[in-house]
């Protein structure tokens, strides 16, 4: 049996999102849930991005077995989002969060590649934000992923920050992507994360909560309650997250 | 009572018994219904769609023994046409508010025909329901100008925005009272955000039933519950203030 891990949580005190690494350890705890990837909250991901990984780093740091980081840098900043990326990167964090709208640039602007570059240089992996226009819309998402075909992405919320799951999962099948996975938080029509599975592959979805905005019980639960098989559920709710993470399978 | 404030129907899924069956096994008493082909808004010029659409929905009430309330749906850009039809569904039929979906219809929510219906709607004393989210004619800023302008109508945001364009939701219901938000597919956090900062008295449950499937009625449920806010809040969401809104399950809106 697969690890259930949680692969898009936010810790940190910002202007929506507010959650200690503690407090988050303990929705863990209660739901079985073995590890989560961590990213900053709100203002960080936009603007205090320092402050952002330094509170990630010192949350991976502190609970090495349970928490993976992820870190952010607004590519606005250039050079400076560069080396800020290199510092949380060398530091211990597993890859780069974007959240181009909050971040104030289309997702697949050019000025994204040296930093998706330098993630792979480390081996790490992506987790973006989808289904807000313009900025951060499912099939910009997949032009960014087919550049750096090295590099896997998850496009958290399949687009279903509103109602774009539809273009989610037709960028996902045209070209059908090795290197791009689908997280159905907040996908609210149940159905519709049948359709990733079924069209997309089991190997593609990737269970995530976006908590404290997400409640990790619901998340986890609508994913119970598509009446699939223990492996398929085991695949989606931590199996597919394991081999992104290069973790040897199992509890 | 729970009564869910969003929720689609036709007469072929009534006569199952299979989606009153779905929504009793949520837990759910009644439910305002809308008719299931808004997709066909596309079109005007055809207001007899609209009249066969909402008889359809009309018996649909009928048949659920009350369960379902039935809403109606025009195209505004039909002019008079539309007006009669809301006129005539609300007297003859029972109807009790009007659904509108402009993204499909692809009309304007600044027209002097969304004017004169939204004047009707007070006059007749039936709320408008609005599917709002990012999508162009239907977010919250959008509607707002309807509120402003007609005090005395009540409109409905479903999806209050959705995950986009909720703090416009937010914003818009703080400054006018006869906007009233439904949460349907609304992310956890941004329901709680409206509950801590908006009139309690405003905002309601609606699940979009059935698209998704069964479940989903229960998820939008569950994201309500699991903030507990308190039996009272959690109350009036779930079904009181839209019975008081529409006047049904012995509610009367003062």
């Amino acid at each position: 049996m697969s690890r259930i891990i949680d692969a898009h949580v936010h810790i940190g005190s910002g202007r929506r999102k507010n959650q200690t690494p503690e407090q988050l350890l303990g929705a863990m705890d209660a739901l079985g849930v073995d590890m989560a990837v961590i990213c900053p909250v709100d203002e960080q991901i936009a603007v205090d991005n320092v402050q952002g990984n330094d509170l990630v780093i010192d949350a991976v740091h502190r609970y090495p077995d349970r928490l993976v980081g992820l870190a952010v840098a607004n590519p606005w900043y250039g050079q400076r989002a560069l080396a800020e990326l290199e510092r949380a990167l060398a530091a211990g964090l597993r890859g780069l969060k974007i959240n181009a709208s909050l971040q104030g640039h289309w997702v697949d602007d050019e000025m994204m590649d040296p930093l998706i570059d330098l993630v792979r240089q480390y081996n790490g992996h992506v987790y973006v934000h989808s289904g807000t226009p313009d900025y951060s819309m499912p099939f910009e998402i997949c032009e960014l992923a087919d550049r750096h075909p090295q590099v896997n992405f998850i496009m958290g919320h399949s687009g279903n920050i509103d109602v774009f799951w539809v273009h989610a999962l037709e960028a996902g099948k045209k070209p059908r992507l090795q290197n791009v996975f689908f997280d159905p938080s907040h996908i609210s029509f149940l159905d519709e994360i049948k359709d990733f599975v079924e069209n997309l592959g089991v190997d593609k979805v990737i269970f995530a909560s976006d908590s404290p905005a997400g409640s990790m019980r619901l998340e986890l639960e609508k994913l119970r309650m598509l009446g699939y098989g223990e492996d398929i559920l085991s695949a989606i709710t931590g199996g597919n997250m394991e081999r992104i993470l290069g973790l040897s399978p199992g509890r | 009572m729970i009564i869910d404030a969003h929720a689609h129907f036709d007469l072929r899924s009534i006569r199952s018994g299979g989606t009153v069956a779905d929504f009793e096994r949520n837990g759910v008493e009644m439910t305002v219904g809308f008719v299931m082909d808004l997709i066909s808004e596309r079109e005007p010029g055809v207001p007899e769609h609209w009249t066969r659409l909402n008889k359809e929905i009309a018996e649909v009430a009928r048949v659920s023994g009350g369960k379902v309330i039935p809403f109606c749906t025009v195209h505004p850009e039909d002019g008079d046409a539309a007006l009669a039809e809301i006129r005539r569904s609300v007297c003859e039929d029972g109807i009790r508010g009007i659904k509108l979906q402009p993204y499909s219809g692809l009309y304007l929510t600044c027209t002097e025909s969304l004017a004169r219906l939204s004047a009707l709607a007070g006059e007749l004393s039936v709320p408008v329901f609005f599917h709002c989210c990012f999508q162009p004619y239907v977010t919250p800023a959008q509607i707002a100008f309807l509120a402003k302008a007609f005090p005395g109508t009540t409109f409905l945001l479903g999806h209050s925005g959705w995950n986009n364009e909720w703090p416009v939701a937010k914003a818009v219901a703080r400054r006018f009272s006869n906007i009233v938000l439904c949460t349907s597919g609304l992310n956890f956090g941004a329901i709680g955000e409206l509950v801590r900062t908006c009139d309690t008295d405003r905002i309601v449950f609606g699940s979009d039933f059935p698209c998704g499937g069964a479940h989903s009625e229960w998820y939008e449920m569950e994201k309500i519950r699991e903030h507990r806010f308190g039996a009272e809040i959690e109350r009036k969401i779930l079904g009181g203030n839209i019975a008081r809104l529409l006047g049904v399950g012995g509610a009367v809106d003062e």
